[in-house]
């Protein structure tokens, strides 16, 4: 089985996940994410980091949908002032 | 019928339609996760009597072909016509679980399976990912090679 194969099926599993949300795969991407010695966009509130201001994360509402200026789909945070940060393209805009 | 059963049994199906109209694999792959978004969206106002859940499906799926090819201002024919249900089949990805992937994700090393989720989940280029984590885009490249040589054994 070449890599095609098993990257379809990584994709499909992984697309799956969206959807149905398993805690304990969940939790292993989280804990895995968390590894990271990089600041995730994700992890702060835009506003807050600038002002010094922590933030909870869980308190970010994510949804996954089309951008309008990138036009990928990707993952949006709801950000305090209104606008929605797109994960893909890194930029804000509002919803139309 | 809920949406991880419908997503299972449709996806790849669907994908490859998706991808023979568009003819472009990234754009197939984005219009494929809009049309399950608007599935879940509408999952309760679907009602049975008025077309199989396939038909239901791949009517969305026309729709937002239809979307697309307007965005992009594209002058080719718009495609109209929809697969047949005998087309419909089980695929081999139906049969695998998200338990099937948590398992083998934890016959990986820390920095393999950090590879393999951001970039089969938070959908990051390789490049994207050398940015992010600071190692060099060969060490992203071996990393994600190996973690792959493991999983295919495994799912």
């Amino acid at each position: 089985m070449g890599n095609e194969t098993i990257e379809k099926k990584l994709k499909f599993l992984f697309g799956l996940q969206r959807f149905v949300q398993d805690p304990g795969l969940k939790e292993m991407i989280d804990e895995t994410e968390s590894n990271m010695n990089v600041v995730r966009l994700s992890d702060f509130d835009l506003v807050g980091v600038s002002a010094g201001v922590d933030t909870d994360r869980d308190s970010q509402a994510k949804e996954f949908c089309r951008c309008p200026l990138c036009s990928k789909m990707a993952e949006r945070l709801l950000l305090p002032s209104g606008m929605y940060h797109c994960t893909k393209c890194e930029r804000d805009y509002y919803d139309q | 019928m809920d949406m991880e059963s419908i997503y299972r049994e449709y996806h790849d199906k669907l994908l490859s339609y998706i991808r023979y109209k568009v003819n472009n694999e990234e754009d197939a792959e984005d219009i494929c996760s809009e049309v399950f978004i608007k599935v879940q969206k509408n999952l309760d106002r679907y009602e049975e009597q008025k077309a199989s859940v396939a038909r239901w499906i791949y009517v969305i799926a026309g729709n937002t072909i239809i979307d697309y090819y307007r965005s992009r201002k594209v002058s080719e024919e718009i495609p109209e016509d929809l697969p047949s249900e005998s087309d419909l089949e089980d695929s081999a990805l139906s049969r695998l679980t998200v338990n099937n992937l948590t398992a083998a994700l934890k016959e990986l090393s820390e920095e393999e399976r950090l590879v393999i989720v951001l970039h089969y989940y938070e959908d990051m280029s390789l490049k994207d990912i050398e940015r992010e984590t600071g190692l060099s885009y060969g060490q992203v490249k071996i990393r994600h090679n190996n973690a792959l040589k493991v999983l295919r054994k495994l799912l």
